[in-house]
């Protein structure tokens, strides 16, 4: 198996045991006439005084997965964040250009950011979950919306459960155990069920794999796989074959020489990889780029 | 959704409120006594003798208060910073060190009133030596000797362990360690534990009524040098009220104008040595700090 | 290092390193504080059981509510349920108007107070800390009593020296004690549990109530018993206040006392087996705070399980 750390280069052939569907099939998949879900145009992100990326312009179409891939600081955890307006939390931080999510002006100041974090959920780099039960975890999203009703909070759990693929390994002490026993995997498969449980239309994950083992890794992006059915999913990760096996389309970013990320080329997976446009993306996916 | 954004904009201002509340009646306290003591407050009111019949002076009292604070650190210091090192340095994990710990917080927690009444079960009526500067010292040592000795393991334990590795590693012995690497980066942290415990001398009553006793002295002559003397002020075997005990005697004594009046000012005396403590304490700690890291 | 302690230690190693002088001596440091605690325990166990052992009264008569100690009245009782259910009251009450504001209080400072509200906050708290409790009963005195009893007179604060006023002084005086800790107990819970919340689109108070409470809950609670312990020892302040009436006490306007400040009224007078009570009661304040100390190790243990 490769390595799940650090940038390895993508072969054609080490892509064709993953079965994927030839570049034109998975570009139409995708086409232009897809529903736009989440558009950026020009989006910068300051901490206080400095850049920490810059005009960033991009489109997420509809059930689709992207991955955001790029050297660590360049940025991508960033612009995540600004598709929940998470950044909005972080002192000095402040977002400028536009974000969208389905033509709506994320920004606005009629626009709360409670109401687009009901929309968009975020999955964290390191699980996080509560220090309660199981059930309680998942429960925690529709409890704080209003829902109050037994049988539904059942029913929410069971299905968020199973979507994430957990509800097997955990459904007979569901109550009894708390989210904090469960195995690093499991603890971010409770997490992503966590998210469902909301109901998002949007699900962020900000590097979901990065404090798991090969074998919890392949489980959360068998996950992703199916999710993208009803999803649209927007994953950053520092592991090529992961943004690879998972994503539709793959963004590539960089630091540039302002010490300010930025975003270099944004394409369908198979082309960042086989045939990046950027002599940038090239050395990055091939592994000349440290 | 409306309801709970209703919710977090009233808890917003409700615990907003609370900090403006609380920080108002800090305000108002000092501002009390600033108000009340100004007017009729002057230096000469620190250093000279109290009267009977007018405003007087808190000389000798803010003397007891000075010398009882420095007998206290003279047994307090050593003993404290001694046992922080056994703490940090020494201490495993076995049944002596679960006892000294448990003491600790025992004494932490016991009642500055039951420090008084041990005090002066053993200090005043034990020994004979009645209500005395060294008595109450003594008695103040039982409940500061803990809290140093937690600040001076605290500032120990804070000690990056390269420090001590890169001594050990030159085949220094433990204590070498300790004395040449270990302490020397400890010290602010140490110091401001001190000054800190000192601050507590200042501001104790409780435990000084039934120790360094309650009569107000009403004239010192510095010029007595005898230690055995109980009328010299540098004697530690003599009657020692303190400022802070002088204020709760106040009350006690019929409010008559000037009364009231001394006491105000006394209080404000007392709020300003403590918060010079305070701060001093952080002014010295990071001073000593920024010289060590410095050099 | 001299050269004669280092030839010593070339001579001798073994023995340098057997005696180790240091270890020793910090010991020795250290061990003072069990000595103290044990001078301590004895001293107020064997004085405060005076009262039993050499005037006979029985223990049974400690839990009526008669205090008549003077010997040159006839029939004398040594009932302490006034001044046990004094200091408890007046700790309790104390808490009921403290906690909400300490709470609230470290609350704003961990998770909504920006920076410079922070540094306006908590050296003031700081502050609060510092200031004598002879300062507070004085204050207490001189302020808070005649106010009760001119403005609140209707109320039936007759004299202003009530229950209310010692815990209300005591309130102040155990605020910073319960705000700190619990402070401390909110900024541990992990940054990330919040986000968490606020990612599924909970709004700040939603994270706060439901996951930031939860999960501090027995630092909050070991604040609590803190805030308590120092409340029922707490001896000047009160006493300057409270009217000093041995009483059950059953009205907040009116005076009650406490063992603490019937201690430090009557030490300096009382002879004989009323002074014998006076030390029962200083066992009793022992009792209570050692309860509280057990209680705060249990918490302990349970805030962080094996």
């Amino acid at each position: 198996m490769q390595t799940l750390e650090g940038p390895e280069p993508v072969t054609p052939a080490k892509l064709a045991p993953l079965a994927r569907p030839p570049l034109e099939a998975m570009s139409g998949a995708i086409g232009p006439d897809a529903a736009v879900k989440l558009h950026a145009e020009d989006v910068s992100v300051l901490y206080g005084e400095r850049v920490a990326v810059r005009d960033v312009t991009l489109d997420v179409p509809e059930h689709s997965v992207m991955a955001f891939i790029g050297p660590s600081g360049c940025g991508k955890s960033t612009v995540l964040r600004c598709f929940d307006r998470m950044n909005d939390l972080i002192p000095g931080a402040t977002v400028r250009g536009r974000v969208e999510l389905d033509g709506e002006d994320m920004y606005a100041p009629s626009v709360l950011p409670v109401e687009i974090r009901r929309k968009v959920g975020l999955v964290f780099q390191r699980p996080n979950p509560f220090p309660m039960s199981i059930y309680e975890n998942v429960a925690y999203g529709p409890r704080r919306h209003g829902q109050k009703d037994r049988a539904r909070l059942d029913e929410v759990v069971e299905r968020s459960l199973r979507q994430a693929a957990l509800w097997d390994e955990v459904k007979d002490d569901l109550r009894k155990k708390s989210g904090l026993a469960l195995s690093g995997g499991q603890q971010q498969r409770l997490c992503i069920a966590r998210t469902l449980a909301i109901d998002p239309e949007v699900i962020l994950m900000d590097e979901p794999c990065s404090a798991l083992d090969p074998i919890a890794t392949l489980k959360i992006e068998e996950l992703i796989s199916q999710l993208k059915a009803e999803y649209t999913i927007l994953i950053v990760t520092h592991n090529m074959q992961q943004a690879a096996r998972v994503s539709d389309r793959t963004a590539f970013f960089t630091l540039g020489e302002d010490r300010a990320g930025y975003l270099v080329e944004l394409d369908d997976t198979l082309k960042i990889f086989t045939n990046p446009a950027n002599q940038l993306t090239e050395d990055y996916v091939s592994g000349r780029f440290g | 959704m409306k309801r709970s954004l209703t919710a977090d904009r009233i808890a917003t201002a409700v615990l907003w409120a609370v900090a403006v509340f609380v920080i108002t009646v800090l305000v108002a306290i000092i501002g009390y006594f600033l108000v009340e003591s100004i007017p009729t407050f002057s230096v000469s009111f620190l250093f000279s003798d109290p009267s009977d019949t007018a405003i007087g002076g808190i000389g000798p009292v803010l003397w007891n208060s000075v010398y009882l604070l420095v007998l206290t650190m003279l047994f307090t210091v050593p003993l404290g910073v001694l046992g922080g090192i056994y703490m940090a340095e020494y201490a495993g994990e076995g049944r002596l060190t679960e006892a000294i710990r448990f003491s600790q917080e025992l004494i932490s927690s016991v009642p500055s009133i039951v420090v008084g009444l041990f005090g002066f079960a053993l200090f005043v009526a034990t020994t004979g030596w009645g209500f005395t500067a060294l008595g109450g010292a003594l008695t103040l040592l039982v409940f500061n000797l803990p809290l140093l000795m937690r600040l001076s393991e605290q500032a120990i334990r804070a000690v990056p362990a390269d420090e001590r590795a890169a001594s050990l590693a030159l085949g220094s012995t433990k204590w070498q360690t300790i004395r040449h690497a270990v302490l020397p980066v400890a010290i602010p942290g140490i110091v401001t534990g001190i000054v800190l415990t000192a601050g507590r001398v200042f501001g104790e009553a409780a435990a000084l009524l039934f120790t360094a006793g309650l009569s107000t002295p009403v004239h010192y002559d510095f010029s007595n040098l005898n230690l055995l003397d109980p009328r010299s002020p540098w004697s530690p075997f003599r009657n020692a009220t303190t400022l802070s005990v002088y204020i709760w005697k106040s009350n006690s004594e019929g409010l008559g104008d000037f009364v009231h009046q001394v006491a105000n000012m006394s209080s404000m005396v007392l709020i300003v040595m403590v918060l010079i403590f305070n701060l001093g304490s952080r002014w010295l700690g990071g001073a000593l700090q920024r010289r060590i890291s410095g050099l | 290092m001299t050269t004669v302690e280092s030839s010593l230690s070339r001579a001798q190693p073994g023995l340098r390193a057997r005696l180790d002088v240091p270890r020793r001596i910090t010991l020795a440091a250290a061990l003072v504080v069990i000595g103290a605690v044990a001078l301590l325990l004895g001293f107020i166990v064997w004085r405060g059981l005076q009262l039993f052992v050499a005037s006979g009264v029985p223990v049974a008569q400690i839990f009526t509510t008669a205090w008549q100690p003077d010997p040159l009245s006839a029939g004398t009782n040594y009932g302490l349920l006034p001044f046990i259910g004094g200091t408890l009251a007046v700790m309790a009450v104390a808490a009921v108007i403290a906690t909400p504001l300490s709470v609230g209080l470290a609350l704003f400072l961990a998770e909504v107070a920006p920076g410079w509200a922070r540094r306006i906050v908590q050296p003031a708290m700081e502050v609060f800390v510092g200031i004598p409790s002879v300062v507070y009963g004085w204050l207490g005195l001189v302020v808070l009593v005649p106010y009760l009893r001119t403005q609140f007179g209707w109320m039936g604060f007759a004299t202003g020296f009530s229950w209310f006023a010692g815990s209300l002084v005591l309130s102040l005086m155990i605020l910073p004690t319960i705000t700190s800790i619990s402070y401390d107990a909110f900024v541990v819970v992990p940054a990330d549990m919040r986000s968490a919340s606020l990612a599924l689109g909970t709004t700040r108070w939603q994270a706060i109530r439901h996951v930031v409470l939860p999960t501090a809950a027995t630092g909050v609670a070991t604040a609590i018993v803190f805030g308590l312990m120092r409340a029922a020892g707490e001896a000047l302040a009160v006493q300057m206040v409270i009217g000093n009436a041995p009483v059950i006490p059953t009205s907040l306007a009116r005076p009650v006392t406490t063992l603490t400040s019937q201690i430090t009224l009557d030490m300096s007078d009382a002879t004989g087996t009323w002074n014998e009570a006076l030390w029962t009661m200083g066992l009793v304040l022992l009792i209570i705070s050692l309860t509280f100390v057990l209680i705060i190790r249990r918490l302990g243990r349970r805030s962080t399980p094996a």
